[in-house]
């Protein structure tokens, strides 16, 4: 082959390979895809997940500290939920999932939070959620002593998947672990007060 | 021929990485295994499984023999009557799961403190219980002792063949421990 032809070849090679990418650059084909906004639910409508079932059922708040005596401000988010998955979870799965936000402003996982609980007649049962067995969960945070009445809750639950692990660093041994995957529903409701 | 022979041997690296098990399988604890009534051991404790039971609902007695609480289910209770000796050092059971036909896995009760929470000690046999959740209709289990589910990986384990589980009783109970 000549140098030439070579060159010939090559060039067309380049063209063949990136002509694609300069059609689709300048038209936007390149950018991003934007996130599929995650289905608005609201109360009484079912979040069905990879792990978790859960229908949230009533968003209150309080100035008494659900299962406690202390006073102060409080919000509180009752929902119906049910392991789906064929291994044990706990509320916390659950919990570190959730995305809150009230009036607006979000709401600190580790300092807003007051409890989670699983609850059944009444009383606290633990944080354990074995398969199959549906379960009503309390999650309460507690609010700015100086916060007014809130008004709106926003809840954004991401859902799970179960894959293998990895590493950027390879030192992971590839067993299965749950991850938090996509936001599933996005539940935006007005607070009722007691 | 050569340009076969490298296929043949392509075709059959392919085949090879296809029979490697997952990491899960390849991993998985390394279990003892056995049925109720036997001893089965491992490196650090052995268990023998007396007998099971199961119940609508859970008594569960304190450890000074008082009854602490009573525990209705949405489900069925089952108790596992365990006894557990630990081998050459201290050791608690950890990871306690019952595991159904169909893969399912349920966790001990939560805050019943059962024989999987107590501090073995070597030597010394300790008798006790364990109590389970689970949904109704579960006809038969295995019961499954790991390490911590992040440190378990080819680490030892038990796994005791309940077999069929009994009908159940209006109530089980399970005696807590001192932990």
């Amino acid at each position: 082959m000549t140098t030439r032809l070579a060159w010939t070849w090559g060039a067309a090679t380049a063209v063949a390979l990136l002509l694609p990418f300069a059609i689709a650059w300048p038209l936007g084909g390149l950018a991003d895809a934007p996130d599929p906004q995650p289905p608005r639910v609201s109360l009484g409508q079912r979040v069905k997940g990879h792990r978790l079932e859960l229908v949230p059922r009533k968003v209150y708040s309080t100035t008494r500290s659900p299962g406690g005596s202390l006073t102060g401000r409080y919000l509180v988010l009752n929902l119906d939920v049910t392991n789906v998955s064929k291994m044990p979870a706990d509320v916390s799965d659950l919990y570190l999932a959730m995305n809150a936000k009230v009036d607006g402003q979000a709401l600190d996982p580790v300092m807003n939070l007051q409890s989670r609980e699983i609850i059944r007649n009444g009383e606290e049962r633990g944080t354990l959620l074995n398969p199959g067995l549906p379960e009503t969960v309390r999650i309460a945070w507690e609010l700015p002593e100086n916060a007014g009445n809130p008004q709106r809750l926003s809840v954004s639950f991401r859902d799970h998947v179960y894959e293998p692990s990895w590493s950027l660093l390879g030192y992971s041994s590839g067993t299965s672990l749950w991850y938090r995957g996509k936001i599933m529903a996005l539940l935006e409701t007005q607070v009722e007060r007691t | 021929m050569k340009w076969i022979i490298a296929a043949v041997l392509l075709v059959a690296v392919g085949l090879a990485q296809r029979l490697l098990p997952d990491a899960d399988r390849m991993y998985r604890p390394i279990a003892s295994t056995g049925g109720i009534n036997e001893e089965v051991r491992t490196a650090p404790y052995s268990v023998r499984v007396d007998g099971v039971r199961t119940g609508r609902e859970l008594q569960v007695t304190a450890p000074s023999g008082e009854v602490k609480k009573v525990l209705p289910s949405k489900g069925v209770w089952v108790t596992v009557q365990l006894t557990a000796t630990a081998t050459k050092e201290p050791v608690s059971l950890q990871d306690v799961m019952l595991e159904g036909p169909d893969g399912t896995v349920y966790a001990a009760g939560d805050g019943v403190f059962g024989l999987n929470t107590a501090n073995l000690e070597a030597g010394i046999p300790q008798a006790g219980s364990i109590a389970f959740e689970v949904p109704p209709g579960l006809k038969s289990a295995v019961l499954r002792i790991t390490g911590p589910q992040y440190s378990s990986a080819l680490g030892p384990a038990v796994e005791i063949d309940l077999g069929t589980l009994p009908a159940p009783v209006p109530t089980a109970s399970v005696a807590e421990v001192e932990s």
